[in-house]
């Protein structure tokens, strides 16, 4: 044969485009549909973590005047939203329940992936046989409608918030389970684990130092899309009367109740959704982002300036 | 199918036990306020002061005579509660369904073949919107917009008429519609960036039958596993969109006996959507060999 | 050489364009096909003979590719600026490829006998029934074992060697006056690769089909090939008859070739590789592109590009020391 060595043809065009990665912050900034849904997550990180105590008793605060106000100044900024059958702010509210509801999902989505992802690395390295039983474990709740699942455990259970976060933690940790111990089995036939296998390293060391940066940033993807699913699931058995229960306050919670006014107060139910929606979309358009920037092959179409796009 | 069976018997094994060990299985079929005495006797017709086997004998017993309990509260068996509340989660489950692989198949088609274009675009960000919307709160707020300020569709209700159908199934469409949108563009973007895709314009094939044809028959894999995966989820749906829309479905069964506190409804109808989900499972396995000639042939 | 030109690329130019940067992938190619003759064009990776021949096809990516100069005129015709439909008439019929990797190519949903009499059907030539018949005729003429039976059959259950026999059915079922071959045997047994070239030589006589085959193999061109050009950095930097120039090179580049390759070895002569790494095609050298790995560099190399020259009857190099080299013996 020759010395003349050669890649794939076929690959070779796409190889030399994907040299030179650009900072992420710029890939970001040329995605305006992106960017905005970042901003907007950080100001729904902003409301999660000091929003309550900034509003102190604004949110429980009754005011008379304002019984079932609409949305507008009249009353003052924090009722420009309007307010609710007892006079207390919306806007208050849902900044309230802007903590419940994320922090929910953002338990429940964290323990889903630290479970599966460790559940995953398991599987992917283990024997046949305890995968086997993890594999199929995995089945018995990946195959059953997971708000239905939802459902019937807190039926049982109690409708604590501990066992919110625990039903839907429990619906969601096939996925990563899934891809990690798929990545894992790929990854651990790669030459550089045999190498540093034969080095001597221990089966741990292979999973921390080789394993899981490869896997993390895929992960990282699907908790994206993952927060928004949960987010939409506690709201969904929140508005079925079994999930957070009152007086604590979700978004969920809030479309419920607001339900009953529809026809006087179509405020009430309206704003709490479309918050729940603005934060689905933003997570699931930062997701498709993220995909699209950690994807060599498709990153190109981020980085390829708009005029050029629409030759053709 | 092996283990889709697995994971049948998987689950209706775990809802019995599960049943027993939250403590008192009479806690589970009678109201709260109940007192001491009515529970023991309820108790003692129902066998539950039986062991937990002996129970569980006599539970699959009944599975297998088709005896899925009594309800107390309807005074009926809940096998023919629940096979009554099918047809209705069904027709509109297939209903929905047909539609999202229609409108997903086309738009996500449109999508793939100019990506980043402008139809690529808004495209793009319709679905995601539809995949992120709560549905409950889009199903109000149709409510809200349609029937009380407009008065052009019933509130609730189902009824003979397509006005009485439009909301919910379009409720309903909303989620899987904007993850099928997604998966199809995806995989056509795939299917049309591949080698057998060079080879046939190389041919000559002109565009629209690339898509049409070549791409479109290989990304077909990918939609009907997700389209499976959907059809199982459209129960998710429907306890939302039944519950909304008042329509006698399974979804609404559930909620309702759940609230009802009327376990023997709420274990058959667990037990029948298992088994409907298993034959599901078989149904796209066996059209899944149908499509894809290499497992046709291993 | 006196044959009118099938296809003549002039000053070809492919740029890749990325936020950052642009990657120049061929760089201004010139090269000739004649007809009933085969051309060889010879590089290693990179070096933009894949890029040229899919620009060739009207099968590069736009964007991020994007054709930035030059002609390919091809029966008279400039096919970088026919109207893609037209194209699209021509493809298949006047002008067809053989890839690399068969299995990646072929669709795995559709049987063999349908793809071929797919190309048959779309250019309008035949019935349904006919199309099938035809296929099956094509298959036997390829190589294929019991091949009325195996139309029917799916591309996953052929053998590598198998795949790029129906490829190349495929190619020449309507056939035409050229035929593109991008590496079509790197991804077989080398036992295959011989039966593979021989096909197409055989097929190329019997119709008077003339052929490109891009190729990093020196022994393929030497088997195959009428003429070469080897490219490096998206430029063909030397051409001409394949026995002239692989004997007196007159390119550094294609020396160095030569010297690293273990079939134009002579017995118990060492091997030598070619200094240096491929260049960056985003930042290309100034000068001439080779001559940081260059042997016979000098100042002017690196200041100004060299021009073409013509060393010998039908023989061109693009360097500043063509004669130098040319008079250079391969085996030191």
């Amino acid at each position: 044969m020759t010395t003349v060595t050669t890649t794939p043809t076929s690959g070779e065009a796409e190889a030399v485009i994907i040299r030179r990665a650009q900072p992420w912050w710029q890939l970001l900034w040329r995605d305006k549909f992106a960017c905005v849904a970042a901003v907007w997550l950080t100001v729904l990180a902003f409301c999660l973590i000091i929003g309550p105590e900034l509003l102190g008793d604004t949110a429980t605060q009754l005011n008379l005047r304002a019984r079932n106000a609409v949305p507008g100044l009249e009353n003052g900024p924090m009722w420009i939203l309007g307010g609710d059958p007892l006079g207390r702010s919306l806007l208050a509210r849902l900044i309230v329940g802007a903590r419940n509801t994320i922090s929910v999902a953002l338990t429940a989505v964290f323990i889903a992936m630290t479970v599966g992802g460790t559940l995953g690395m398991v599987a992917g390295y283990v024997g046949k046989w305890v995968s086997h039983v993890i594999m199929r474990l995995a089945d018995v709740v990946q195959s059953f409608p997971s708000l239905l699942l939802a459902v019937i455990v807190l039926y049982m259970l109690e409708p604590r918030v501990g066992n919110l976060i625990i039903v839907l933690a429990t619906t969601r940790t096939p996925i990563y389970l899934r891809v990690t111990r798929a990545e894992v089995l790929e990854i651990r036939e790669r030459v550089f684990v045999d190498a540093s296998r034969a080095l001597g390293s221990g089966r741990f060391h292979i999973l921390r130092n080789h394993i899981a940066p490869i896997v993390a940033p895929t992960l990282l993807t699907i908790m994206t899309v993952d927060f928004a699913s949960v987010m939409l699931s506690e709201s969904g058995l929140s508005f079925l009367g079994i999930g957070i229960q009152p007086p604590a306050i979700t978004w969920g919670l809030m479309v419920a109740q607001g339900r009953n006014y529809l026809a006087q107060a179509w405020w009430l139910a309206f704003f709490p959704g479309l918050m729940i929606m603005f934060a689905t979309l933003s997570a699931n358009i930062l997701s498709s982002w993220l995909r699209l920037a950690t994807d060599p092959v498709q990153r190109w179409r981020l980085e390829t300036h708009k005029k050029e796009e629409d030759d053709k | 199918m092996l283990h889709s069976s697995i994971a049948l018997i998987g689950l209706i094994v775990a809802v019995f036990f599960l049943a027993r060990l939250t403590g008192d299985p009479t806690n589970l079929y009678l109201p709260i306020d109940a007192n001491l005495e009515t529970r023991q006797e309820f108790a003692k017709l129902h066998g539950f002061d039986q062991p937990s086997h002996v129970q569980f004998v006599k539970f699959v017993k009944g599975i297998a005579e088709g005896d899925l309990g009594f309800s107390i509260r309807k005074q009926r068996p809940a096998f023919d509660i629940v096979l009554e509340a099918y047809p209705t989660t069904l027709k509109l489950a297939f209903t929905t369904m047909t539609l999202v692989i229609t409108f997903a198949v086309t738009v996500g088609a449109l999508a793939a073949y100019k990506p980043r274009g402008v139809f690529d675009r808004v495209a793009s960000i319709s679905s995601l919107s539809t995949a992120s919307a709560p549905d409950f709160w889009v199903a109000i707020t149709g409510i809200l917009i349609f029937s009380v300020a407009l008065r052009w569709l019933p509130t609730s209700g189902m009824g003979d008429g397509i006005e009485y159908w439009i909301m919910p199934v379009t409720v309903l469409m909303l989620r899987p519609f904007g993850l099928q949108v997604q998966v199809v563009r995806a995989s056509m973007l795939g299917a049309l960036s591949s080698a057998y895709v060079k080879t046939a314009r190389a041919k000559g094939v002109r565009e629209r039958r690339v898509i049409y044809v070549h791409a479109l028959r290989n990304a077909l894999l990918t939609i009907v596993t997700v389209a499976g995966d959907q059809t199982v989820g459209m129960i998710n749906g429907a306890v939302i969109v039944e519950t909304v829309f008042g329509w006698p479905g399974i979804g609404k069964l559930m909620v309702d006996s759940v609230i009802q506190r009327d376990y023997a409804i709420v274990q058959a109808a667990i037990t029948i959507t298992a088994s409907a989900i298993f034959l599901l499972f078989i149904i796209i396995d066996l059209l899944y060999v149908a499509l894809d000639p290499r497992i046709r042939h291993r | 050489m006196a044959d009118k030109p099938l296809l003549e690329v002039r000053d070809l130019k492919v740029e890749f364009r990325t936020g950052r940067e642009i990657v120049k992938a061929v760089n201004g190619a010139n090269f000739t096909a004649y007809p009933g003759k085969t051309l060889a064009i010879l590089g290693e990776s990179g070096s933009g003979k894949s890029v040229s021949a899919q620009t060739i096809m009207r099968l590069l990516q736009i964007p991020p590719g994007a054709i930035t100069g030059g002609t390919a005129m091809f029966h008279g015709v400039d096919i970088l600026k026919m109207p893609m439909d037209e194209w699209r008439q021509m493809s298949g019929k006047k002008m067809a490829m053989v890839f690399q990797d068969a299995l990646a190519s072929l669709n795995p949903v559709f049987t063999v006998g349908w793809q071929i009499a797919e190309t048959f059907r779309i250019h309008g030539e035949c019935s349904r029934s006919e199309a099938f018949d035809r296929a099956g005729a094509l298959l036997e003429r390829v190589g294929i074992p019991a091949a009325r039976d195996r139309v029917k059959d799916f591309p996953h259950q052929f053998s590598g060697g198998m795949r790029q026999r129906v490829m190349i059915a495929m190619a020449v079922a309507l056939k035409p006056d050229l035929l593109i071959a991008d590496e079509p045997t790197t991804a077989l047994d080398v036992t295959v690769q011989a039966q593979i070239m021989d096909l197409i030589k055989d097929i190329s006589k019997e119709s008077g089909m003339s052929v490109i085959l891009i190729t990093h193999d020196l022994g393929v061109v030497v088997d195959v090939a009428d003429t070469v050009a080897v490219m490096y950095a998206g430029r063909v930097v030397e051409g001409g008859n394949v026995i002239d120039v692989l004997q007196q090179p007159a390119h550094p580049y294609t020396l160095a070739l030569l010297r690293s390759a273990p079939q134009a070895r002579e017995k118990g002569e060492r091997l030598q590789p070619i200094v240096g790494s491929p260049p960056d095609l985003a930042n290309l050298p100034t000068g001439c592109s080779f001559h940081p790995r260059c042997a016979f560099a000098t100042d002017i190399c690196r200041r100004q590009a060299p021009p073409i020259k013509s060393v010998a009857e039908g023989r061109i190099s693009e360097c500043h020391h063509a004669e130098t080299v040319h008079h250079e013996p391969v085996h030191a």
